[in-house]
């Protein structure tokens, strides 16, 4: 067949970008099965820095092990993970919120690490009950590096604007200190009803937790009147206007950054809002959870290492784990508290804004529900609050509906 | 004297839907750019203000100098670049075979190929990741490239094969009436009269490609393969949301591809709407 | 085909059987579209259809789908309104720079949806929002309008954003099929004293009749799938009432319940074909008078 010229060169573009294309993929294949002894670690990218110190470190401790750091993006691990582990593919060290960890237990995916605990890594030097909610049949799938909880934020100056001098202790001092502090442009409180809607569960759960429910099997089992009352002071707060009207569309950001302008007085979340506050010299000071008569409970959440079942460095794997279990290390990689109490005496965890996260943390928390079935229902539970707070239903409806969605 | 009136205010009235339309359309982009140059408490100030009480260039270096931006940039332009290419080989060849050919499957074929286009992403993300993962091309360019085929290919087949049809046949039997191969009738016939539609289906393919998220965040595990909308996530913590380097990135992530825009915008309301359109 | 066409080309069409051609696309089409869609049917029939009877079952599936109905006629209603007013502008010959405009009317469609609504998640909130500010200032508003978390408002101020990124691929091919009207039939119908809407009524709109029917589709088919903008925006809140069914899946997806997330997407696919067959028939008769 003859052909002319440009012909030709077009037939010649085409050839030689479908060969470049089936080249790429065979170099891939061949390329990906040479490297052995090699880990790779799934970091987000607020620990990369100083993952790739300690990356450093381990690899002059283990010469014949070689890290590859990959980084990921918080906002995507979750997904990333999860479809990596259903897909048989996986690395060999994830780091993972250890909230997800039993549902990956559930369908089997990773491997047992019980085997790291010991006499380097004692479990009775972690937080309160954190191994036991890791563990499974005996066996315990993961690494917890950092946990921490929620707190008590608020501003002083606004506090004493309004002639109250400490903080409130109970359910009802929180009530009525909000309803005082709401005035102007300011609220008494807000709640994170955008976003993830872990982070108002978490808030709704807490309150709960302080007044008579119970984790059983990484599940809440609700009192009717514990959820009620948590509904009251989420759903109800709003509806009442003593939290703002603005609430449902803030997520902790947003809440933040009204608290640095002085225009929310108080809120519970977490010791980075803390440090944020004292780097920008705002007013700021916190204090323990309110409860129904006393400190309430708060929930322990936090991130840890996983090794997937399908790695296939897992001896490998495990000694980087352990590596970085170390106290030292594990002080190195949190921005909150680490999971170790050996490791929580460095200076940085204990300011006077901090001790309260400290003295909740280890006194008055317990681990956050993590059975698949609870985190399947998160989103429903967390529309009911909503519905509260809309006034489509009174906190005694949600109380009984939200009963039931944890049920099933 | 009425005429001239009513010519005044017909111009009028254009040029005001038209600045009515542009406010619409560009209002948001506004508050884009000029949230960009904004330094952290200015953007959370309240009342909020459109133009920053003063200028800052902080959020323009954190997104050069302290993110993967840069690289997800050079990723999703070369991603957009492969995916471009491939859909253009694959759908002219798909869309002539369509345009040119009557066969008894061409109608089957051709709706199963759009149907592609109706299955939600997340549907397909798991086999498309294994498929991907099998042929090794995990967190490589490559691999996020081939997973965006998935996107591209059912529309731009249905808009190649729509431009090919309104070319009408005479003039390819022309071509082999001179002893010319069928090759030699499509590279020398064909491809010059539909260059500027398959220039606008290239440019379609490359913006969807660049649009993507979904596949990109699980295809793409680390920053070798990190495209630029996966990559403003960063500026989203675990507890914080950098808005001011958000906003940054989103313009640096907008401005090449208005320009590229700009220079082919008279080609591509062509391209898109083939010969199939016409009145 | 008509009858009328009966030539030697048509004849030479029909010989061969181009599967060499089809292939590449067609592979691409099955292994990455085709499998799953089949995957997905096999496992909602494996699983005795308890998916399907879980997902009509939820508690407010009825207000997802009427959502996702309000959503779409909504969101392709708006599209088509503004989208027609920027192409007949762009089209009238009493504007200069013609090219600069489109261009920057643009804009919105080709950023990423990302970046679309997250501009637009700034731009509605309560507190921080410029266009409460804006109405605020001018008088217009006493107190904010809860644009994202007032449930009776955030489903259309969503479908507003969906809108705005919509808008101009409408213009877009509008625009092109203005340009195949012959200037004459403007010219004859002004001799006949036809006033702008008349002209409107009778010539421009008969004669984009097709390019409106690929863009009700195009654009009901996207709406349909939607599922960015929402989520970035709102993330179907406030207690569900900016939730469809791309929202449902994907929560679904992430809590790895794949039987209700195959449920799901058999609803969206059946949905989608549904529209994706009467495209098909657009594009065909379309075709057919053309040749």
């Amino acid at each position: 067949m003859a052909m002319m010229p440009r012909t030709r060169a077009f037939l010649g573009v085409v050839v030689a970008a479908v060969l470049a294309l089936a080249g790429t993929t065979a170099y891939n294949v061949v390329e990906s099965g040479t490297r052995d002894n090699t880990v790779a670690w799934w970091v987000p990218d607020w620990d990369h820095k100083k993952a790739v110190e300690l990356v450093k470190e381990f690899e002059q401790q283990h010469p014949e092990i070689v890290v590859d750091l990959v980084q990921t993006t918080g906002d995507t691990v979750a997904n990333r993970t999860s479809v990596a582990l259903d897909s048989g593919n996986a690395p060999d060290v994830i780091t993972e919120s250890l909230a997800r960890v039993r549902s990956y237990v559930s369908k089997g995916q990773l491997a047992s690490v019980s085997d790291l605990y010991g006499t380097d890594i004692p479990t009775a030097d972690f937080a309160p009950g954190l191994i036991d909610s890791l563990t499974f049949d005996g066996s315990t799938y993961a690494v917890p590096y950092r946990w921490a909880t929620n707190a008590l934020i608020y501003n002083p100056r606004l506090f004493e604007a309004a002639g109250i001098d400490s903080p409130p202790r109970t359910w009802a001092d929180f009530e009525r200190d909000a309803k005082r502090l709401t005035k102007g442009n300011v609220v008494g409180t807000a709640w994170p009803m955008q976003g993830d809607p872990n982070d108002l569960t978490l808030r709704f759960l807490d309150f709960a937790l302080s007044d008579g429910t119970k984790i059983t099997n990484g599940s809440p089992r609700f009192t009717r009147q514990s959820a009620e009352a948590a509904l009251h002071l989420i759903g109800g707060s709003i509806r009442e206007g003593w939290a703002g009207k603005s609430s449902f569309e803030l997520d902790n950001t947003g809440i933040r950054e009204l608290f640095l302008q002085g225009r929310i007085a108080m809120y519970p979340a977490g010791v980075f809002d803390v440090d944020t506050a004292v780097d920008q010299g705002a007013d700021v000071a916190t204090a323990l959870l309110p409860g129904p008569d006393g400190p309430g409970t708060a929930q322990g959440v936090g991130w840890g290492y996983i090794v997937p079942k399908a790695s296939r460095h897992k001896e490998a794997a495990k000694q980087l784990v352990s590596f970085l279990a170390q106290p030292k290390n594990m002080a190195e990689l949190t921005v909150t508290f680490p999971a170790r109490t050996s490791a929580s005496a460095d200076a940085k965890f204990t300011t006077p804004q901090r001790r309260p996260y400290a003295d909740q943390l280890a006194r008055h928390s317990l681990p956050a529900p993590n059975n698949p079935q609870w985190t399947a229902t998160v989103q429903a539970v967390h529309d009911k609050i909503q519905e509260v707070a809309l006034g489509r239903i009174t906190p005694a409806q949600g109380a009984v509906q939200i009963q039931k969605l944890a049920a099933r | 004297m009425r005429h001239l009136l009513g010519r005044v205010s017909a111009r009028a009235g254009v040029w005001t839907t038209l600045a009515v339309l542009l406010v619409w359309s560009l209002a948001p982009i506004a508050v884009m750019v000029f949230t960009s140059f904004k330094k952290r408490e200015d953007i959370f100030a309240v009342p909020v203000r459109l133009l920053p009480s003063s200028w800052t260039f902080e959020n323009y270096s954190a997104v050069f100098t302290s993110s993967s931006m840069p690289r997800a940039l050079l990723n999703s332009v070369i991603i957009g670049g492969l995916v471009a290419v491939a859909t253009l080989l694959f759908c002219f060849s798909a869309g002539y075979a369509l345009a040119r050919f009557r066969f008894r499957s061409a109608r089957p074929t051709a709706l199963f190929i759009l149907l592609g286009q109706v299955v939600p992403l997340t549907v397909v993300l798991l086999p498309v990741y294994q498929i991907v993962s099998s042929l090794k091309l995990l967190d490589t360019t490559t691999g996020v490239a081939f997973a965006h085929l998935a996107i591209t290919v059912p529309l731009v087949t249905w808009m190649v094969r729509n431009q090919i049809a309104a070319i009408p046949y005479d003039l390819e039997e022309a071509v082999q009436i001179d002893g010319g191969s069928r090759f030699d009738a499509v590279s020398y016939v064909t491809l010059p009269v539909c260059a500027p539609g398959l220039a606008a289906a290239g440019m379609f393919a490359f913006l969807q490609s660049w649009h993507e998220f979904l596949f990109a965040s699980v295809m793409a595990t680390s920053t070798a393969s990190r495209t630029a909308p996966v990559a403003l996530t960063q500026f989203a913590g675990e507890f914080d949301v950098d808005w001011g380097a958000t906003m940054a990135a989103s313009v640096v992530l907008t401005l090449p591809i208005v320009i590229l825009f700009m220079i082919m915008q008279r080609y591509f309301a062509a391209g898109l709407t083939g010969g199939a359109v016409k009145g | 085909m008509t009858n009328t066409t009966t030539t030697a080309a048509v004849r030479r069409r029909q010989r061969n059987h181009p599967v060499l051609l089809l292939l590449p696309a067609a592979i691409v089409t099955a292994v990455l579209m085709a499998i799953p869609i089949v995957t997905t049917i096999v496992r909602v029939i494996a699983d005795g259809g308890t998916g399907i009877t879980r997902l009509f079952r939820l508690p407010d599936v009825g207000q997802v789908f009427l959502n996702t109905l309000y959503w779409t006629i909504g969101s392709v209603v708006g599209a088509i309104v503004i989208g027609y007013a920027g192409a007949l502008v762009l089209q009238s010959k009493k504007l200069r720079l013609a090219g600069v405009w489109r261009s920057l009317l643009m804009i919105p469609w080709i950023i990423p949806g990302v970046v679309g609504a997250t501009v637009w998640r700034w731009t509605l909130s309560t507190d921080y929002g410029i266009l409460n500010q804006t109405l605020l200032d001018l008088g217009l508003i006493a107190e904010p309008v809860r644009w994202l978390s007032d449930p009776g408002i955030v489903l259309w101020a969503v479908a507003l954003i969906q809108i705005w990124v919509t808008a101009p691929f409408v213009m877009l091919m509008v625009s092109a099929a203005l340009t195949t009207i012959p200037a004459e039939r403007y010219e004859a119908a002004r001799l006949d004293g036809a006033g702008n809407l008349a002209v409107l009524r009778h010539i421009i709109l008969p004669a984009i009749r097709p390019t409106t029917g690929i863009c009700v589709l195009t654009l009901a088919i996207w709406a349909l799938n939607s599922f960015t903008i929402i989520w970035v925006a709102t993330s179907g809140g406030p207690a569900g009432a900016s939730t469809i069914l791309p929202i449902l899946l994907y929560q679904a997806f992430q809590n790895g319940d794949q039987a209700l997330v195959s449920a799901v997407a058999l609803v969206q696919v059946f949905i989608g074909a549904v529209f994706a067959v009467f495209f098909v028939r657009t594009m065909r008769t379309d075709l057919e008078e053309q040749t």
